[in-house]
């Protein structure tokens, strides 16, 4: 496993705040370290450190429950994109705010026609008197009333194919004709719709190329390709399982023990696998085949954590009597089905892996 | 020359317990033989620097011609102390005198890095029989497309080649551990039942993609047996976990490295 020289640092700080601080805390305690966004720049917020420092971050905030999948999207999803596809006043004006951990931002892409098809979008925008007016309805989006700003896909032209004529902004999701909408679902975290309807947006507010948003919107959501998230689930999941057997010993027979260790060898190899795709990153750009093989085990990998707490500890009466242990084991299976869904479906990442070129000629 | 082949010529250059089980692997992953390798390996864990002498030291690439090593053996007398003595014997026409007694905590260390070097073995293995797969679901056409294209042939071995890319990164995870002085403990068992269990699936596949000809044709049923073979040698993979499950403390701590220090 890589290691990254701020691991203890930010062990220190999520350790030292009290005692029920919740996720934003947690964001803002790190951002005053510039630890939130630490392979960020030192002028915008970081402190020039590399890949490895934010998997760390992302990793120990994940390990604690915190909702590392705000700081994924904020700092790498949205910030990234700033950093990397904005102008210099662009990334003046958001990354300190996104670096101090207290700007939260969304990723606004999915809708409910098009879904993982990026290209599909319906949204919007048109040249108004001082910049663009943005129409339509963006979905799936998790915490998204936590977010201050959203890094918004908009059809602002026709292009010669349907990948060309998509274009990003960063709105301020207070500006006028914004609605936030929660969609309770049945399991997890509720989603939320944001609509736009006229939303006056200026000039400035574009990042990357007029229409060329599709190639900045794929490196957007390439952070998500390690699947680092999944993990951090995944081992929240495996330590409630783990607490379970040691709080009712007569569960813990060697089958289980086994299962166990099966679980954890899954964890820990996808994590191996994360590392790597990490470590051969080159900034913003992730080896396609690289993060398919990633996201794919490290999907897997926590699917098969929930489905085992399913089948092997919920189903015991004796467990339903820790009402603690059965609210988080109950999450677990909630989450664990929908892991590889989100942002790649798992059909796509095995496409690409059966055509892994390291497998020799087809 | 490589590391493995340089430790033989001129020992005793300290060669990495990830070298040796690279060497494993890529050997295995270009069907080559690996039992004097594996024996080698064997001996120098037991009898350390002392079992240099007896190893073929000479040309380059000698090593992996020393049949001999193949009849070279340590057997175990287990001590009413715990402890257990190790003797080695070199087999016919060889004379080496060697013993070391080792304690059951060491005796626990040398089984697990036999674990992991079998392991080693099972994954180049299952790559070479993934190759073949793979070559071969790119030319055999079904209804006029090539296998491969068709998505359940595709995913099938997308799902064997995640399995073994799995295995691999852990293995060298261990490896790196062991080379630090941290041993796998536990895990090693682990990685090879997840080593073998990566194998078996690699050769079915390689049998379904291939078709009749996967039993009939001689490279792809080598290929089957090799995997057959390696994904066996270091028993089967269901009592391999059961074995890491009873070894691996149960707390709640999800690291499996800091579990396998503080075994």
């Amino acid at each position: 496993m890589i290691r990254s020289t701020v691991e203890d640092e930010v062990a220190r700080i999520l350790d030292g705040l009290p005692p029920g601080a919740g996720a934003r805390q947690a964001f803002a305690a790190l951002g005053e370290a510039r630890l939130f966004a630490p392979h960020y720049p030192e002028e915008y917020g970081g402190r020039g450190g590399t890949l490895a420092d934010y998997a760390a971050v992302a990793d120990a905030l994940g390990d604690r429950g915190f909702a590392d999948e705000v700081h994924l999207v904020t700092v790498q999803g949205v910030g990234c994109a700033v950093l990397y596809f904005g102008t210099e006043q662009q990334r003046r004006r958001w990354l300190p705010g996104i670096a101090s951990g207290r700007t939260l931002a969304s990723l606004l892409l999915s809708e409910v026609d098009a879904g993982s098809d990026a290209a599909a979008i319906t949204t919007s925008a048109r040249e108004g008197a001082a910049g663009w007016i943005l129409n339509g309805r963006k979905c799936w989006s998790l915490h998204a009333d936590w977010s201050s700003i959203g890094l918004c896909s908009a059809r602002t032209s026709k292009g010669p194919n349907r990948y060309s004529g998509i274009t990003l902004f960063v709105v301020d999701l207070t500006s006028p004709g914004i609605t936030v909408a929660e969609r309770p679902r049945l399991l997890g975290e509720p989603y939320f719709t944001v609509s736009f309807d006229e939303v006056a947006v200026p000039d400035d507010a574009m990042v990357g190329p007029l229409g060329g948003g599709f190639r900045v919107l794929t490196s957007a959501a390439g952070y998500e390709r390690a699947g680092l998230d999944y993990l951090s689930r995944g081992r929240v999941w495996l330590r409630a399982a783990e607490e379970t057997l040691v709080a009712f010993p007569q569960l813990c027979d060697e089958r289980r023990r086994a299962g166990l260790v099966r679980l954890e060898y899954g964890l820990q190899a996808a994590h191996e696998l994360a590392d790597a795709t990490i470590a051969g990153a080159d900034d913003f750009e992730f080896d396609y085949v690289s993060s398919a093989y990633s996201k794919y085990t490290c999907g897997e990998a926590a699917q098969a954590v929930a489905r085992w707490v399913a089948e092997e500890l919920l189903p015991e009466p004796v467990v339903q009597t820790r009402g603690d242990l059965v609210r988080r084991l109950r999450a677990a299976v909630a989450e664990g089905p929908e892991l590889s869904i989100s942002g790649n479906a798992v059909d796509l990442l095995l496409d690409t892996i059966s055509l892994d070129p390291s497998l020799g000629e087809v | 020359m490589n590391a493995v082949s340089s430790l033989i010529v001129a020992p005793p250059v300290a060669v990495s317990f990830t070298d040796w089980a690279e060497a494993l692997s890529s050997r295995a992953a270009a069907g080559e033989p690996v039992k004097c390798l594996l024996s080698a390996r064997r001996l120098l864990d037991i009898f350390g620097p002392d079992a240099l002498p007896a190893l073929p030291v000479g040309k380059p690439g000698q090593w992996s011609d020393a049949r001999w090593l193949l009849h070279a053996s340590a057997e175990e007398s287990e001590g009413s102390d715990g402890t257990s003595t190790w003797f080695l014997s070199l087999g016919p026409g060889r004379e080496f005198e060697g013993s070391v007694t080792l304690t059951s905590k060491q005796a626990e260390s040398i089984a697990d890095r036999e674990l992991l070097a079998l392991a080693s073995v099972a994954v180049g293995t299952a790559q070479r029989a993934m190759v073949l797969a793979r070559r071969r679901a790119g030319k055999r056409m079904i209804s006029g497309r090539p296998l491969i294209e068709l998505q359940a042939a595709g995913h099938r071995l997308a799902r064997v080649a995640a399995l073994i890319t799995q295995a691999r990164a852990y293995l060298r995870a261990l490896c790196r551990d062991e080379d630090a002085g941290i041993g796998a403990g536990y895990r090693a068992a682990a990685g090879a039942a997840a080593a073998a269990e990566a194998a078996f699936a690699c050769a079915q596949a390689l049998v379904q993609i291939y078709g009749a000809a996967g039993t009939s044709d001689a490279e792809p049923a080598a290929a089957f047996a090799a995997c057959q073979a390696a994904a066996s040698a270091a028993g089967a993979p269901a009592r391999l976990w059961l074995h890491a499950g009873s070894r691996r403390p149960l707390r709640p701590t999800t690291n499996a490295r800091s579990q396998a220090v503080a075994t």
